[in-house]
């Protein structure tokens, strides 16, 4: 019998093994693919000495083994990620800046897609067959096979310039002294600037509805169909005879079961969320961490492409982590479950 | 699930035919079907239906530039002159090109690990495969797609390298769930027990059973795989200019909304187009095999 | 009443007083990106420099006609017989933003860390200024190790920093002893002099900047109090952001149908300038079929000039390499014409003449311009026209200067603008054709010629300027008739769409600056 704080940290230590072992994969392929980053930096009419100073100056003239060492090291006891050739500072640096910014907008999307998919799933599943459940099935379905970049043209074109109601894309940025986790909307509540916030989230609101679209849709039709399944089943029809308030049957007996499909597929949404994340941020000109990422990848700098990739790997890990417990608190047979 | 080992020949006939009768009953599914084979069709010959073949490659002709939908150009023109929808046509072909190559490339690799692995299941090679799959599972599809094909050349080819690279572990995972619950299977017990090798058993009782819900899965997977291929197009890593892709049609004519709304208009709504089919046929394979693990 | 009323006009006025002196003006711009950084030793980018003329001074200032050097924070200076040391006379009463005065010692710090960080525009002094010295407060010294013709409008791109400010803020570094030289701190702060300062600076989002009062020249009550850039690089943000007045000020290297729809809106006017800077058909010389005068001749007299220029409109032909503004352009270059029946006689000359299919030709040219992706798509129409088969490459920034490192990777046929760092015809003839430049995305000629590395050599230490001119002139003769490296198109004009309803300024009215980005520098603009 596993207990939690077990099964969470067995399953961090894993995270923590893949991601090392990626890291390095990562590392050790960007220094053996042709181009000289550093060189492309500077530009061609930089002396080949400053080239060759700047390059011993961030290990690139090490074996790829002690690089990745001392890399490492720099993560793991100052947060040191390196240097980023794009931005020309700290990678840590950018990732401070950039990263909170995403999580705000993800989470924002997650919480959208939790809360409509799984409401539209129940009301698809309570009155099926009615129109309500028609629409929302034919909603669901234009929303799962329309490509977000599509959505977020579509929503700028309506709410940011034929009826103005939305801004344009970008960001506020936050004035230092109210910045505590760096998300914009978050700190602007905690420290009372209402005005700041409502300014952030009417920016965040089309980038995380164009995002979540695709996403609520499907969750809605897992959603209607997990719960479509255990309406069939015995100890329902049972609790009906028995005379079980409705009310009751529907939010405590059919409700729990059905959302541990529901939410293993939410972790799946999570992952095409951070994915998606990358074209929404483009377009809304959001000053993300995915928008970060894609031009540090187009730009292959080295210490910014790994951390993109770990910090990628570590929230989605996270995230992961965070949904097995939330299906294991609901499950109590994968609670009492032993491992494999 | 019915002892299919004992099936061959008529009963399997009848097993094809109910199954057919099943898909068929449900219009939606049919719709996908025909979608699916329609757009095909158009793919396959676009050279023969395409208005304007020669659009989809090398031409300028500024005097027709950025024309509204007519008669001559069902789709409009672009900046360039050229007929949108000859080379929406020729860009559905290489959208499903890319599918096809990502699946070929993907699927059998993720499907033989899957095997291996789940049929030497609680040994080395189970827990070795399974990390190695989880590796590449740690980082969201796009992400990983667009790392491998920045570190090469962007193009048609590295782009569907890219995604097969992000996409064989669901397949991997599918194998060896599926293998996992075959394996506790009378026929597979029997076979064992009367000293067949392990890969008679893999081959010829496992597998055909595993082919219908990764059969699905594909079909499924393909409009997922459109989509982010035109999304790699998009950020410009996908397929190359002046070569058609559906994902930079759209990217490029952004900047041409309101005015010339068709521009990026049409390849975009056929992307979901495309996907709508493959999603019906894929949703109407699943009812009709019942699987759940997808 | 009459009291009350009194008191509420009273009130009224003291509360519009107060709020028109509240009311800040901002000036709302555009930008294709944000700069890499403020420091202006280490950058050479045009969006890193239209923000460095506003936070930083320079010894000379480059006239508005001809960028000719004028007297800036310096007032006048001597050069030597021997054209090797040049001094400075600093005009008192120049401070900077912290309110410290400027002096030679900060002068002659500004250029040490430029040489010795030896990034951005260093490549100028790095091997020529020998030592800077500090005569008295106000007097500083330039001792070069050769002549340097061009010397005084190089120093337009030698920004003058605050050399206690900087000291103040060293981190750890590579610099030995002086650390990172500040690189950390100028990041994203201004140790400047000039009539702005940088308030507010997000890496890929925007910069914002703030009127300098005490700036030393004085700045206008009619310049904007704050000036915001934005990056926008999506065309359709854009046009959205001028209709729905939230930009005064669209960048100047808009697609042309972008400019033509802001054109088409109310009260918004376009700026023409143009820009010290060509585009250019490179041609990789070393590499066959490319390798071969005929066949570079064939290309040259095949191009559709005309067609290429009705892409972008409004840009005078260019014969030859130095934009025809250019100090040291020759006048009468004759170059290449659009003609068919030339083309093929000098194909016919060629080696390949009668393997054309088997030398196909790569023209590569850079993702995110869909008007260069025309002049490229024009260019290979034009090709086939002659029997040649053009494909079309195109690259991400990035993998497209990785290509340039080597000659058999470098694409036959680039197409790109090169610009002059300093107003001379040396400035692009050097870093485009020089034997030390190759390896970039400036040069995919491979030229390699020893004759043009004497002469641009000879050039760069020729002090008169008469002498000067008439060398470049030479060079371009050698390369435009002789060489055939490249083929010449236009010389960009930059078009910026702004509200003319908002703001005034000299780009807008026909006199721009004969340097591009200084047609930035906002003192200048006055708001309505």
């Amino acid at each position: 019998m596993q207990s939690m704080p077990v099964f969470v940290i067995k399953r961090l230590l894993y995270g923590v093994l893949v991601l090392l072992v990626l890291s390095f994969v990562i590392f050790s392929f960007i220094r053996v693919i042709p181009g000289d980053p550093v060189r492309m930096s500077l530009g061609p009419t930089v002396s080949e000495d400053v080239v060759e100073r700047m390059r011993s100056d961030l290990y690139f003239d090490r074996p790829v083994v002690v690089q990745y060492g001392h890399w490492l090291q720099g993560v793991i006891l100052h947060g040191d990620f390196g240097q980023s050739l794009y931005t020309k500072r700290a990678v840590a640096d950018d990732i401070a800046e950039f990263l909170p910014r995403t999580i705000e907008l993800a989470l924002l999307a997650a919480v959208m897609i939790l809360v409509f998919g799984i409401l539209l799933g129940t009301i698809s599943a309570l009155f099926r067959n009615s129109w309500l459940d028609n629409t929302v099935r034919l909603l669901s379905y234009l929303g799962v096979v329309t490509p977000p970049y599509a959505f977020a043209i579509l929503f700028m074109l309506v709410f940011a310039y034929y009826w103005k109601v939305f801004p344009l894309g970008g960001m506020p940025s936050l004035p230092p002294e109210i910045q505590s986790t760096g998300m914009v909307a978050f700190d602007a509540l905690i420290h009372g600037r209402f005005d700041l916030f409502g300014d952030a989230l009417a920016h965040l609101f089309l980038p995380a509805v164009s995002l979540s679209l695709g996403s609520i849709a499907y969750q809605a039709r897992i959603h209607r169909s997990s719960m479509i399944d255990n309406i069939g089943k015995d100890y329902i029809a049972f609790a009906n005879v028995v005379g079980v308030r409705r009310r009751t049957v529907i939010s405590k007996h059919l409700m729990k079961p059905s959302f541990i499909p529901s939410l293993t597929i939410f972790g799946l949404q999570v992952a095409s969320l951070l994915g998606n994340a990358f074209l929404i941020e483009v377009m809304f000109r959001y000053p993300g961490f995915s928008r970060y990422s894609l031009s540090v990848i187009m730009a292959k700098d080295p210490y910014g492409i790994v951390a993109c990739t770990l910090i990628f790997g570590v929230v989605f890990a996270i995230a992961n982590i965070l949904i097995d417990l939330g299906i294991a608190g609901l499950d109590p047979r994968v609670r009492l479950r032993t491992t494999e | 699930m019915s002892d299919k080992q004992t099936e061959q020949g008529r009963p399997r006939l009848e097993r094809y035919k109910r199954q057919w009768h099943k898909f068929a009953s449900n219009r939606l599914s049919l719709l996908g079907l025909v979608v699916v084979l329609l757009l095909i069709v158009l793919a396959v010959f676009a050279g023969k239906i395409a208005p304007y073949p020669e659009h989809a490659g090398l031409y300028l002709d500024f005097q027709s530039a950025n024309q509204g939908p007519s008669l001559q150009h069902i789709a409009g023109t672009d900046e360039y002159g050229r007929d949108i929808f000859s080379r929406m046509l020729f860009g559905l072909r290489v959208s499903l090109e890319i599918g096809l190559l990502v699946l070929a490339i993907g699927v059998p690799i993720g499907v033989l690990l899957g095997l291996i692995a789940g049929y030497h299941r609680n040994t080395w090679i189970d827990t070795a495969i399974m990390r190695f799959t989880d590796l590449f599972m740690a980082v969201p599809p796009l992400v990983l797609a667009l790392v491998v094909v920045a570190m090469f050349t962007p193009g048609f080819f590295f782009a569907a390298i890219g995604i097969a690279v992000a996409w064989w572990p669901w397949y991997t995972r599918l194998t060896y769930s599926l293998v996992t619950s075959l394996s506790n299977e009378m026929y597979v017990k029997y076979a064992e027990l009367s000293g067949a090798k392990s890969r008679h058993i893999i081959l010829k009782e496992i597998l055909p059973n595993a082919i219908s819900p990764i059969f699905t899965k594909m079909s499924l997977d393909m409009g997922m795989i459109i989509i982010i291929a035109s999304s790699m197009s998009f950020v410009g890593l996908g397929v190359q200019p002046p070569a058609p892709s559906l994902g930079s049609m759209v990217s490029n004519g952004i900047k041409f909304l309101p005015e010339f709304w068709w521009i990026p208009v049409f390849p975009a709504l056929f992307v979901v187009l495309i996907v709508l089919g493959f999603n019906l046929l894929g949703d109407g394979l699943r009812d009709v095999f019942a699987i759940e693990e997808l | 009443m009459k009291r009350l009323s009194k008191t509420l006009v009273l009130s009224l006025v003291l509360l519009m007083m107060v709020g028109a002196v509240a009311m800040a003006t901002t000036l709302r711009t555009t930008i294709t990106a944000t700069p890499e950084s403020l420091d202006p030793a280490v950058t050479s980018g045009e969006n890193d420099w239209k923000v460095a003329v506003n936070l930083y001074d320079f010894l000379v200032y480059p006239s508005f006609e001809d960028a000719s050097p004028e007297a800036s924070v310096a007032a006048s200076w001597d050069v030597s017989d021997d054209s090797l040391t040049w001094t400075f006379y600093l005009n008192e009463g120049v401070t900077f933003h912290d309110g410290s005065e400027l002096t030679a010692s900060d002068v002659k710090f500004s250029m040490d860390r430029m040489i010795g960080i030896g990034e951005g525009y260093a490549y100028f002094f790095a091997d020529r200024v020998a030592e800077t010295r500090v005569v008295d407060d106000y007097t500083v010294v330039f001792e070069l190790s050769e002549p340097f013709g061009p010397f005084l409008v190089t120093l337009y791109r030698l920004a003058i920093v605050n050399e206690d400010l900087v000291m103040a803020n060293l981190e750890d570094g590579m610099y030995g002893d002086y650390g990172d030289y500040g690189k950390g701190y100028l990041l994203t702060s201004d140790a400047g002099s000039g009539p702005y300062t940088a308030s507010d600076f997000r890496i890929r989002n925007y910069v914002q900047m703030s009127k300098y009062d005490n700036y030393w020249q004085g700045v206008s009550e009619t310049a904007p109090d704050v000036v915001i850039a934005n990056e926008v690089l999506d065309a359709a943000t854009t046009k959205m952001m001028m209709g729905s007045d939230e930009i005064d000020l669209a960048h100047g290297r808009q697609e042309m149908t972008t400019l033509n729809s802001l054109a088409q809106m109310d009260d918004v006017g376009v700026a023409f300038f143009p820009e010290m800077s060509v585009n250019f058909f490179m041609i990789n010389t070393k590499k066959a079929p490319t390798d071969d005068i005929h066949f570079r001749r064939a290309m040259a007299y095949a191009t559709d000039y005309s067609a290429m220029m009705a892409i972008y409109p409004d840009s005078p032909r260019a014969l030859g390499p130095v934009p025809s503004h250019v100090f040291g352009y020759a006048d009468d270059l004759v170059g290449y014409e659009y003609n068919l029946e030339l083309a093929r006689q000098e194909l016919a000359l060629s080696p390949y003449a009668d393997q054309l299919s088997q030398y196909p030709i790569d023209v590569s040219y850079i993702q995110g311009n869909g008007d260069t992706a025309k002049l490229c798509l024009q260019f290979a129409a034009n090709m086939a026209q002659i029997g040649i088969t053009a494909n079309l490459v195109e690259k991400p920034w990035v993998l497209f200067c990785n290509q340039e490192e080597t000659i058999e990777t470098s694409p036959h046929v680039t197409n790109l603008f090169a610009n002059c760092s300093y107003p001379e015809a040396g400035a692009i003839l050097e870093l485009k054709y020089a034997s030390w430049t190759v390896g970039g995305w400036n040069q995919n000629e491979w030229l390699q010629d020893s004759e043009f590395d004497a002469m641009i050599t000879e050039a760069l230490v020729t002090v008169d300027a008469d002498a000067r001119a008439a060398l470049y002139s030479s060079m371009q003769y050698h390369l435009v008739d002789e060489l055939c490296p490249s083929i010449y198109t236009f010389v960009s004009v930059l078009k910026a769409a702004y509200r003319s309803d908002v703001f005034s300024w000299p780009a807008g009215e026909g006199s721009p600056h004969a340097i591009a980005e200084f047609n930035f520098n906002y003192r200048f603009f006055e708001m309505i």
